[in-house]
């Protein structure tokens, strides 16, 4: 888990919706693109690390991510 | 998709005895400033921070401490913190209402939610996505202790008990 890459992703809203996760470009801390299907560690302030997947990189860099802990059981 | 800030009109963001509830106890303020700066663009909407956008805290509106907890319990968060709108003033922060969209869908809690404008995205530099680790890592140095100032005025932080 310690070799992950970490991204930074507001959890006090998107979480409770369907586990997602939507970070903007400037979150990614890695000097390289981000890959879709990647598991990153992603924290805000005052939670986390969780494990978290790329699920699609949108036109303007953000990423969408799916929070593996907050991702409903029917989803 | 991205978040999307709009201003609104709110008349508790001109009482200065307004009580304000930060989620969460903020114990990571290094990951609390790199998403201020991450969403810095989008508040260019906000009058004076056209060009440069701009370091926000968000908070939201409460009337007590009793209406703050039952926010808190409606949430996945168990700690906060609560100020005033003119304890922010006094460190020479204004206070603005959004709405913040994701997508199309306005965030929960949006009607309460208020941005503290701790400062102007530094001038000069490009936008934080754009900055590599060492760049990003030497913004944050300059941003830091004013970031945390306007944080800690939301201190202590409080945990909400079990439920009874």
């Amino acid at each position: 888990m310690g070799d992950l890459p970490e991204v930074v992703a507001d959890l006090t809203f998107t979480p409770v919706r369907g586990g997602r996760a939507i970070v903007p470009p400037g979150c990614w801390e890695e000097d390289r693109p981000p890959v879709v299907g990647e598991v990153v560690l992603v924290a805000d302030a005052g939670a986390g690390p969780y494990e978290a997947t790329i699920r699609s990189v949108e036109d303007d860099g953000s990423l969408v991510l799916a929070v593996h802990v907050f991702v409903p059981a029917h989803a | 998709m991205t978040r999307r800030v709009v201003l609104r009109d709110d008349r508790r963001t001109r009482d200065d005895q307004q009580l304000l509830l930060r989620m969460n106890d903020d114990r990571d303020i290094a990951n609390a400033l790199k998403l201020a700066l991450a969403f810095a663009p989008a508040y260019r909407v906000v009058p004076g921070f056209g060009e440069t956008g701009a370091l926000t805290v968000s908070c939201f509106a409460v009337a007590n401490e009793l209406e703050a907890q039952i926010v808190v319990r409606g949430s996945r968060w168990s700690s906060y913190g609560l100020t005033t709108a003119g304890e922010l003033r006094g460190l020479g922060c204004d206070l603005i209402a959004t709405d913040v969209f994701d997508g199309e869908d306005p965030m929960p809690l949006s009607d309460r939610h208020l941005d503290v404008m701790v400062c102007p995205y530094p001038p000069g530099w490009a936008d934080y996505a754009s900055l590599n680790k060492t760049e990003r890592a030497r913004m944050r140095e300059g941003l830091l202790g004013r970031f945390s100032a306007v944080l800690g005025a939301f201190d202590p932080r409080r945990s909400i008990g079990p439920e009874a």
